[in-house]
């Protein structure tokens, strides 16, 4: 999808082109906000949103002037969006809690993109695969320091079958675990 | 899903950024790139699942914390020591520290004070770092503690140590961007100048880091009187196209006002 005609979709006002470039882009921007800024799934939805409109309202005023950089323009405000968000929560917060701040837990741990359910499908799907690969997951997973090098050698293959075997892994967990949750 | 054409340096990077080992502006230009390749999301997602949950069953089966890990816990707790930092300081010193961003100063065109609570870096806090909360990074936020806590040479002593110990991370010129923005409130303009014009010297592929000196840098320049300076600095900020576009827009139509009276 080519982003970069989006200013010139917003400007010549072919509301088709850009409806359809939005569509492809928001649910990327959720990905981009739950998984990087580690957003909860409403602060995502409605940071996304807002961005959608704010970056959209920005472009037809002319504000950004290489249109090459949109992606960039619009990850930027999805990211101070998001990080305004959290400060106007945490104020708001502060304000509930008046004198007791103490007992504010923050957000400060990644949120696990799975809940239990989603992580129980997924192991099954771990569960489906071969031992030898189940055991190469593990052991990439185990030793986040080792480079491709070291897992060749591990398991006695090429560097470039190392890379070709984890693509393909992960591709393979991730169709059965869609198809799982389809369900 | 589709089958995606492969892409092995994309998919170099994102194993990278799995495992935190990419710094917040690499991650950023990861999400560049993946915005242009859905199809490498959705595995992305499917790897941190995994991920988190063959860490979850190893900590249920693992008796004891190695050192590593227990550093890296007592790292990761000054992690979450800032985060609660941020909630205390508005009751704390929050009055002397939490003017609005675009407040100004009597001359009506510079910056009266920088939020430091919004403005100073700490260790980045999204998924970028997860596994990798560095000693440097540490120091940045205890740096911030300080900061917030009123305790402005220990803020300046921490964030001095960080350049001085980690003169090539990155983290050394977020340190040297605080320690201009610390000067910067204190009064101390020049100070602030020297280590502005120090981060842009040093900044490599941080274009948030730049955009951020050289705002500041035309600011304290407006401050001492030195409109040409501050408005080249400006410029600059404004060419970058990022958060500080349109300010730099509204300021760089003042200083040509004001530098056309001057004529």
């Amino acid at each position: 999808m080519e982003y970069s005609e989006l200013p010139s979709a917003l400007r010549a006002d072919d509301t088709d082109r850009v409806n359809e470039l939005v569509k492809g882009l928001y649910p990327r921007l959720l990905a981009f906000l739950r998984i990087h800024m580690n957003a909860n799934k409403a602060d995502a939805e409605d940071c996304a949103h807002n961005t959608l409109i704010l970056a959209m309202e920005a472009i037809k005023e002319g504000q950004l002037r290489d249109q090459e950089r949109v992606i960039t323009y619009i990850l930027s405000i999805a990211r101070n969006d998001y990080l305004k968000l959290q400060r106007d929560q945490r104020e708001k917060y502060l304000e509930e809690l008046s004198s007791d701040y103490e007992q504010y837990v923050p957000p400060d741990q990644l949120q696990s993109l799975f809940d239990k359910e989603q992580e129980r499908l997924l192991e099954g799907c771990l569960n489906q695969l071969e031992e030898k690969y189940q055991r190469f997951m593990q052991y990439w997973f185990d030793h986040p320091d080792d480079s491709a090098e070291s897992v060749a050698d591990e398991f006695g293959i090429s560097i470039n079958s190392v890379w070709t075997r984890k693509h393909r892994l992960i591709k393979r967990l991730n169709e059965c675990y869609r198809k799982k949750i389809k369900f | 899903m589709k089958n995606i054409l492969r892409d092995l340096a994309l998919e170099k990077r994102i194993d990278a950024y799995v495992k935190g080992q990419l710094d917040e502006e690499q991650a950023h230009q990861l999400w560049e790139d993946l915005l242009k390749h859905p199809g490498y999301i959705e595995l992305l997602e499917t790897e941190l699942g995994l991920k988190a949950m063959l860490e979850n069953q190893g900590a249920t089966e693992r008796p004891k914390s190695s050192v590593k890990e227990i550093i890296l816990y007592q790292l990761q707790a000054s992690r979450k020591w800032v985060a609660a930092a941020v909630i205390v300081i508005t009751t704390i010193v929050g009055m002397n520290l939490m003017g609005p961003e675009n407040s100004h100063s009597t001359q009506g065109l510079a910056l009266a004070e920088i939020n430091l609570r919004q403005q100073l870096i700490t260790a980045p806090v999204t998924r970028s770092q997860n596994a990798h909360i560095t000693g440097a990074d540490s120091l940045l936020n205890l740096g911030f503690k300080a900061a917030i806590q009123g305790d402005v040479d220990g803020a300046l002593q921490l964030y001095n140590e960080v350049v001085t110990k980690f003169g090539d991370d990155p983290a050394a010129v977020r340190a040297l961007l605080n320690i201009g923005m610390i000067h910067y409130n204190t009064g101390y303009f020049m100070k602030a100048i020297s280590s502005f014009k120090e981060v842009i010297e040093k900044v490599s592929e941080q274009p948030i880091a730049e955009e951020k000196a050289y705002w500041y840098l035309g600011n304290a320049y407006i401050i001492q009187d030195k409109f040409i300076l501050a408005r080249d600095a400006i410029q600059k900020a404004y060419d970058m196209d990022g958060i500080f576009n349109r300010p730099s827009a509204n300021l760089l139509e003042s200083l040509d006002k004001k530098l056309a009276n001057q004529e």
